[in-house]
């Protein structure tokens, strides 16, 4: 995998910004915080910046019984990679060295070097989609960073979200719903079948009535190859014996 | 000379001899012989054997783990082999007796009723079992505005009842707010019937004095 790397001169944003927005999650990057573009095989692909930022992420599921699921806010802390278009060159200028000693640095090589070490950290042993990255939708992208030690991932598209968080997830498209949050695990599909798994067990578990009946299916598909071997022992069209019985 | 002519005849007839000894085997082995058939000869082609022994008995092994495994989640279904409506697992957490349900002190179920306890609070989880809503729609729905609105929402929200979603400004009910709102109508059921029984009760007590009297 080639690795990201730091390009271009750092900024510093201008204006606050929203970053991503979506339905469900919203991250604003507040004014002062210093980035950076990051570069892959010669292209640009994204920005890792520092500062103040918020987010909003509405991780909730309707079902018939309730909601299930929790609203998760506050700001981000440290280092943040984001893989898409920032749109952060539109609210910045070019650092400087004040900017750099506000945020601890002594000079912009400070600044630089512990960049392109918290990328590899975020990012850790993760591959990322290209095609996922270069997409040039504002409402597009993955971000990373971390919170309480825990590295969060969320990606965002035109068809729904992944957030990520530790044991904690949360997927949602137009048609599919999966959230795994505070000892709740539920699934829905887009025919509205669902199954939860809580502390209390399964909890209407409609969806397995006829697990059976489905299983007999997939196994009889699985095994059709094999009717012949099962079913035509004793008769074969090249052999003019009797059926035994 | 002569000699060589009777050694040649001696040997044919030997040779004779055995010819005729083969022939009668070969007789003798024709007449055991069964008739031959008059069906076509058949080519007997023995089928493949693939032992599948291995893979059915694994089939079975797995089908047997399924069923176990779904009948133990399912344990308490009823009718599920019928088609018929299942209903929730009931049996996975023990039920409480009724002296367990009588022992809850007062401060415990007070923290469980107290946030459902006004009639706009109980308007708010009725409006959310429809479906979630922002602030706006919640106005119109209960009459109540404003801070009056915050007033009642707030306790719902720290009892756990009702959640807001950060990013849209909608509340959701949650599955705890939907049963606290389902027990508490269900609640009136039993005390409004209970009180219409007391009341027939009284009007055939009442009508039995009539008649008595």
């Amino acid at each position: 995998m080639t690795r990201f790397e730091l390009t271009g001169k750092p900024q510093v944003t201008l204006e606050a910004h929203r970053l991503m927005t979506n339905e469900r999650l919203i991250v604003d990057v507040e004014p002062g915080c210093l980035w950076s573009a990051v570069k892959r095989d010669h292209e640009e692909e994204g920005v890792i910046f520092l500062g103040e930022t918020r987010y909003a992420l509405e991780a909730i599921i309707e079902t018939e019984r309730g909601a299930i699921g929790r609203s998760y806010k506050g700001p981000m802390e440290g280092y943040k990679l984001y893989l898409g278009r920032s749109g952060l060159e539109e609210v910045s200028r070019p650092v400087d060295l004040r900017d750099a000693e506000s945020h601890g640095y002594s000079d912009l090589d400070d600044f630089k070097e512990t960049a392109n070490r918290e990328i590899d950290e975020l990012l850790g042993t993760r591959s990322v989609d290209r095609d996922m990255e270069r997409n040039s939708s504002p409402d597009k992208g993955v971000l990373l960073w971390r919170e309480n030690g825990k590295t969060c991932v969320a990606v965002v598209d035109a068809k729904g979200i992944v957030f990520t968080r530790g044991k904690r997830a949360f997927v949602l498209n137009e048609d599919n719903a999966i959230s795994v949050q505070d000892g709740t695990v539920l699934i829905k599909n887009g025919k509205g079948e669902r199954i939860l798994l809580d502390r209390n067990g399964i909890q209407q578990p409609e969806v397995l009535r006829d697990i059976g009946a489905r299983v007999a299916e997939a196994v009889e598909k699985s095994l059709s190859g094999f009717k012949a071997s099962f079913s035509g022992r004793d008769h074969y069209p090249y052999d003019d014996r009797e059926p035994e019985h | 000379m002569s000699g060589d002519i009777d050694e040649i005849k001696r040997e044919l007839e030997e040779v004779r001899r055995l010819k005729e000894e083969l022939k009668e085997e070969l007789e003798s082995m024709r007449s055991s012989r069964p008739k031959p058939s008059t069906r076509p000869r058949r080519i007997v082609v023995e089928p493949p054997q693939i032992d599948l022994s291995g893979l059915t008995e694994g089939l079975e092994d797995m089908m047997q783990e399924i069923t176990t495994n779904v009948m133990e989640v399912t344990r308490g279904i009823d009718s599920w082999k019928d088609g018929r409506r299942v209903r929730m697992n009931r049996n996975v957490h023990r039920r409480m007796d009724s002296s367990e349900i009588e022992g809850i002190p007062p401060d415990r179920v007070a923290e469980v009723i107290n946030p459902l306890g006004s009639e706009e609070r109980l308007k708010i989880l009725d409006t959310l079992k429809e479906g979630a809503k922002t602030f706006n729609e919640l106005e119109q729905r209960t009459g109540r505005t404003g801070s009056s609105l915050t007033h009642h929402l707030n306790p719902l929200i720290e009892a756990g009842y009702v959640i807001k979603g950060e990013v849209r400004g909608t509340y959701y009910v949650t599955v705890e707010g939907r049963l606290a709102y389902r027990l508490a109508q269900w609640l009136t059921s039993r005390v409004e019937r209970e009180r219409a029984g007391q009341t027939r009760a009284a009007d055939d007590e009442g009508d039995y004095y009539d008649d008595t009297f």
